[in-house]
């Protein structure tokens, strides 16, 4: 079963902190709420995601193509040219991130986000 | 499915049983807005409780955390149609929309003071959407 977030949001009445990010992005406790979403869903062993993107995907795309680095401790060697991660703390997730638009509020990220044969 | 913008203390488990029990296309978790203004209760004229913000009574409200069936696909049509426009109507007229009724801890983050309001509740340690471990 997957859960699909919808991420897509422009968030303006949070225009402070929206201005940089997209609101799923927006940081409680140093963390977006969006990670905080799916912890509830994980908590219940959901743990196949969809996301839906819209305003500043990228943003999102790169939180979690980077999130081995946001979570763990680093050694770089610039020398070398090399990452090493010292810990792996990491969850079990499987993140799916769709392009689902700028003005895709919420119908058309779902139809894109959940394909026949899918329970979201 | 929900919208990545609020959190709750979402018995999710218990809503995809609620969900499989009764066998129409959609599921809705229904939440009762969080009040604004803590309440005064009174005994007579005293007051007899200074409460905190409750999770106010009026009414019951879209909270997300839905349940979708494949066929709610083909009640949305298009890329630009709001679900909560026509899709989510259209199952409710064709009773196809059951609500699961969560009672417990539930916050959009809208505002830049329900933004505050989460970041101070996770520092307190007292974050109740926290239903995890670390």
């Amino acid at each position: 079963m997957k859960a699909i977030i919808l991420a897509g949001g422009l968030g303006t009445r949070l225009s402070e902190e929206t201005l940089v990010s997209p609101k799923p992005m927006v940081e409680i406790g140093g963390r977006p709420i969006l990670w905080h979403i799916m912890n509830i869903y994980a908590a219940h062993d959901i743990r196949d995601f969809v996301i839906a993107c819209g305003y500043k995907s990228e943003i999102i795309k790169e939180y979690f193509r980077s999130f081995l680095y946001h979570d763990n401790d680093l050694t770089i060697d610039l020398g070398r040219g090399t990452v090493s991660v010292h810990e792996n703390r990491v969850p079990d997730w499987r993140v799916m991130l769709l392009e689902t638009g700028l003005h895709t509020q919420t119908g058309g990220g779902k139809s894109k986000a959940m394909s026949p044969g899918d329970r979201g | 499915m929900t919208y990545g913008d609020g959190v709750g203390d979402v018995n999710i488990t218990a809503l995809l049983k609620f969900h499989r029990s009764h066998g129409k296309l959609a599921t809705v978790t229904a939440v009762r807005p969080p009040a604004r203004f803590g309440a005064l209760q009174f005994d007579g004229d005293r007051v007899c409780g200074f409460n905190e913000k409750p999770q106010a009574g009026e009414g019951w409200i879209n909270g997300g955390f839905f349940v979708f069936e494949p066929g709610v696909f083909d009640y949305i049509r298009g890329d630009d149609m709001p679900l909560e426009a026509e899709p989510l109507m259209r199952l409710s007229q064709e009773g196809q929309l059951m609500a699961y009724r969560h009672e417990g801890f539930w916050q959009p983050m809208d505002t830049l003071r329900e933004k505050q309001l989460l970041e101070q509740y996770w520092q307190q340690g007292k974050a109740p959407w926290k239903i995890w471990n670390d």
